[in-house]
């Protein structure tokens, strides 16, 4: 007879034996997820939670006795139900519209491109845009002949997080119609249902837990987003993000922020937990699946293809309309005053702004590499290996990710600005929250890999000879390569142009482009703003190019099938 | 040189659902040098569980493994010294042809132009001698096959491990190989394991066959040996097509059994190693082909389908019990043929029967 665990702990031991290379790898990632994840989130607990040595409440229960901060809290919540209903919508109609309606190709092309500029714009883009053409003296409202509309407030931030956010959800929701066996709505369609009972009864069904998902992902980018409510939501539509940053940068006062800070985790972890154990056990579509090709598209009415498209023309030739706003704020004297064209504004970035753009790329070129290979290892090991500890790994990995990221800079500053510690001013701080917060997106994609790559295939390795590491190395790396490549670039993207965790830990010595396009917004330079706006998205442009191409490279050889069936 | 492969007692326990599942269930079996023998068995008998512990994949909760009178049970799979074949061939994607079956030549550290010599020489072996260049996903599920097959004999194997190696091919393609692979092994002289759930497979192909099930061994033993002599009740249905008429044992002489089949008194070759005393239950295996139409002194039935074959006539007939029993008659022009509602008597050759216990 066997004890009940004498296979288990037998297998345990020989994995490390067999894997000599597993337990330094763990030990570092662990170490690493301590310090930066970990550490920083129990000091900002002892803050809160701890005066005087004394576990108390008081911290809370002062940002809660405060009227002003609780309207924070709400409208946080409401703001964020707001963008993610609006932009879940959105997002569907344009999903829609791709996957559904037959269009030429390279119109498909075009709208998924513009999409995507606010995915890599810097934060402040749409809120910059929409200030030029719907706030003071604004040419929308000149054009239309409104006289005092108050933009500012839930509207403003609510229009430009929408515009932001629903890129999202179009490409989280184009992937799950994609995936939806088109037999399934043809089946549909035999049995006598018209497309719009099919729509009713099949697709959309369907796709609840994409909308789901969708919805989620939505609420907490809402959530966390700091950048819009900052510019556009002013003293009459306060936001937990904001009022934290102003509690600790304008009052001094770092335990009114951890307290707020905790107030916005609450429902960012919510969201976060709903998100991994509920929608993520939801999902009838299995996109690995043998599906029927797709046959040729049905007509699905013209009087809502029409509207579908109606919609999502309008809502591109919007976002077309305030980037060119963007380049047009660049090249001129005074926005609305003094509409001379002049290249003042790209020498002042180029000169004044020389530094926040050196160090804003240096970060980024540390951040990326560094944060890639973080992602192959902590992915490998999340999947292939079976070893105590491994769900806990992934969980506290993706744990910055998920919270807000006024909180993870809250958390920095409390943590990093003492001994044992000290990181305050470094470059390091800013790598390592960069790092650590944008390295999920990564971690993601190689599992989604090796999901798809079999173990036979590492297997057949090891019994030809080779040993772990030469296996690693030789087969499972080649082979996540994309993955790890479409990872860096998401990482690369952020660390250009996210400002909510680092706006607390730049100083003197390392500036970013994004805080730069902060200070202009508030000492109310546009034109500055907006030069430093497109030079900061060309940057990215022509980054993401390069690790695009080098994508498409490493893919071209192993795309296909090959070895997998 | 051929090797001898030898496992003894190996017990593989799973946990599953805080469940312990006895994927393999004390498995004994001893391979001689140059030798071929199959696991067959249905799915998730065990036997693919089985294979992958000699290979090194799994390291077995009990039991000894031993491959040419060393202990390899603790050996990492990189050091036995085994060539495995997958199912789904595992070849690398990223890599052509050439470097795949290089590949374990570079791990050994062989100079450039033995490399180049041995995958041209392995290439041949399988033929597929101008492929070197292409890539795995160029190649079609037959050519990957021989590739994933090429890759493990340049090393020249001790043990050549296969699981189920051709079941993604179509079935003309799986024919074809099944010589192939059976061809390459006699000529390369290397031991062999080889899993299928087809038994055609296992018939044709193999030295010996051991049929597995629920993790236990159910029988080992040569081909016509595991058709005629089945063990166990198991093994006469699983291979090949078998009637399984009861009866009641009246007498015993020897080896022999007077079997009482529906009133009719059969003496029947007892199973090898099986007691019975008057009056027993035993069950009488009897293969298809022996059991034939008649106009009159068998087993009384009815004909329930008629099926015309080509080279037989395939019967199935309702018996009095209730049971339907499979009868082939090979065919023959001018023939007696049975249709369909037709009273038939089915009779057998008993010598060639076998009575196993109920």
């Amino acid at each position: 007879m066997t004890q009940p665990t004498a296979p288990h702990a037998t297998s345990k031991v020989s994995l490390l034996k067999r894997d000599p290379a597993l337990l330094p790898a763990l030990i570092a990632i662990w170490i690493s997820l301590a310090v930066f994840v970990l550490y920083p989130l129990f000091r900002l607990f002892l803050t809160t939670f701890v005066v005087e040595g004394q576990i108390s409440f008081t911290n809370l229960a002062v940002v809660l006795e405060s009227w002003y901060d609780r309207q924070a809290f709400v409208n946080s919540i409401w703001l964020a139900t707001a963008v993610s209903v609006a932009g879940t919508f959105l997002g569907y109609v344009y999903a829609f519209a791709v996957t559904r309606i037959p269009m030429p190709l390279w119109l498909k092309w075009f709208l998924g491109a513009v999409t995507t500029l606010p995915l890599i714009s810097p934060p402040f883009t749409s809120s910059i845009a929409l200030t030029l053409s719907l706030g003071p003296n604004g040419i929308l409202l000149k054009l239309l002949g409104i006289g005092n509309f108050n933009f500012y407030g839930f509207w403003g931030t609510w229009m430009s997080e929408t515009l932001t956010y629903f890129p999202v959800s179009f490409l989280t929701l184009a992937a799950v119609l994609t995936a939806i066996d088109p037999n399934l709505e043809d089946a549909g369609l035999s049995l006598g249902a018209s497309p719009g009972r099919v729509f009713r009864t099949v697709t959309l069904p369907l796709s609840v837990p994409g909308i789901a998902n969708s919805f989620l992902l939505l609420f907490a980018s809402s959530l966390a987003d700091f950048a819009t409510p900052l510019v556009l939501g002013g003293h009459s539509f306060p936001v937990l993000p904001t009022q934290a940053y102003l509690q600790i940068t304008g009052m001094y006062d770092l335990r009114g922020g951890a307290a707020l800070s905790f107030l916005l985790l609450l429902p960012a972890m919510a969201v976060y937990f709903l998100q991994r154990f509920w929608v993520g056990r939801k999902n009838y579509v299995t996109i690995s699946g043998k599906t029927g090709s797709r046959s040729g598209f049905k007509s699905k009415g013209k009087f809502a293809e029409g509207l579908v498209l109606a919609v999502c023309f309008s809502v591109t030739a919007f976002i077309l309309y305030l980037y060119s706003l963007i380049l047009l704020g660049a090249i001129v004297k005074v926005w609305g005053v003094d509409n001379t064209l002049t290249m003042e504004n790209f020498r002042y970035v180029f000169t004044h702004g020389k530094k926040a753009i050196i160090d804003t790329l240096t970060i980024a070129a540390v951040a990326t590499p560094l944060g890639g290979l973080m992602a192959v290892v902590i992915g490998y090991i999340a999947q292939r290996k079976r070893f105590f500890g491994n769900r806990a790994m992934e969980f506290f990995s993706m744990l910055n990710y998920a919270l807000p990221g006024t909180v993870v800079g809250i958390a920095y500053v409390i943590a990093f600005n003492e001994r044992p510690i000290l990181l305050t001013g470094t470059m390091t701080i800013l790598v390592a929250a960069y790092m650590f917060r944008y390295h999920a997106a990564g971690i993601r994609a190689v599992i989604a890999s090796l999901h798809q790559i079999d173990p036979s295939i590492e297997e057949a390795s090891s019994s030809l000879g080779a040993g772990a590491v030469r296996t690693f190395f030789r087969v499972t790396v080649p082979l996540m390569i994309p993955a790890v490549l479409m990872g860096m670039r998401y990482l690369f993207i952020h660390s250009m142009t996210a400002i909510s965790a680092t706006i607390f830990l730049v100083s003197v010595r390392w500036s970013l482009l994004t805080t730069r396009i902060l200070e202009c917004m508030t000492e109310l330079q546009f034109a500055q703003a907006c030069a430093f706006s497109v030079v900061l998205i060309l940057l990215v442009f022509a980054a993401t190019a390069v690790l695009m191409g080098l994508t498409r490279f490493a893919t071209r050889r192993i795309s296909g099938e090959g070895g997998r069936n | 040189m051929a090797v001898t492969l030898e496992l003894s007692n190996v017990s593989k326990v799973f946990q599953k659902d805080r469940e312990q599942v006895r994927a393999v269930d004390s498995v004994s079996l001893s391979v001689a040098p140059g030798e071929m023998v199959t696991f067959l068995g249905p799915s998730g008998c065990g036997k693919t569980t089985t294979l992958r512990m000699v290979a090194g994949f799994e390291i077995p909760s009990e039991g000894q493994i031993t491959i040419d009178g060393r202990d390899v049970t603790n050996v990492p799979v990189n050091r036995r010294d085994i060539g495995f074949v997958f199912q789904n061939y595992a070849l690398f994607p990223h890599m052509s042809v050439f470097e795949n079956v290089a590949y374990g030549l570079r791990v050994k550290g062989d100079r450039e132009t033995e490399i180049r010599r041995k995958v041209r020489e392995g290439l041949d072996l399988v033929g597929l001698g101008k492929a070197e260049h292409r890539f795995p996903n160029q190649l079609s599920g037959g050519e990957q096959q021989r590739v994933a097959l090429a890759r493990v004999l340049v090393l020249q194997p001790r043990v050549l491990l296969m699981d189920e190696p051709l079941s993604n091919l179509d079935a003309k393609l799986r024919i074809h190989m099944r010589t192939e692979i059976r061809r390459i092994q006699k000529h390369l002289n290397v031991t062999c394991l080889y899993v299928t759930h087809d038994q055609g497979e296992a018939l044709t192909m193999s030295d010996r066959i051991m049929v597995m099930h629920r993790g236990k061994v159910e029988q080992v033993g040569a081909p016509m040996e595991i058709y005629s002599d089945p063990r166990s009740l198991f093994v006469a249905d699983f291979i090949g097509q078998a009637n399984i008429l009861p009866g009641e044992v009246r007498a015993v002489e020897g080896g022999t059994l007077s079997v009482d089949v529906a009133g009719h008194v059969f003496p029947v070759r007892a199973v090898k190693g099986g007691s019975f005393t008057t009056g027993d239950a035993a069950a009488v295996v009897v293969r298809p082909e022996n059991l034939l139409p008649s106009d009159g002194g068998g087993i009384p039935g009815t004909v329930e389908t008629a099926t015309f074959l080509g080279g037989r006539m395939e019967y199935e007939v309702l018996l009095a019990s209730g049971r339907t029993a499979l009868s082939f008659d090979p065919f023959l022009p001018g023939k007696r043929l049975w249709s369909e509602g037709e009273s038939v008597s089915l009779v057998f050759d008993p010598k060639i029967a076998v009575a196993l216990p109920m």
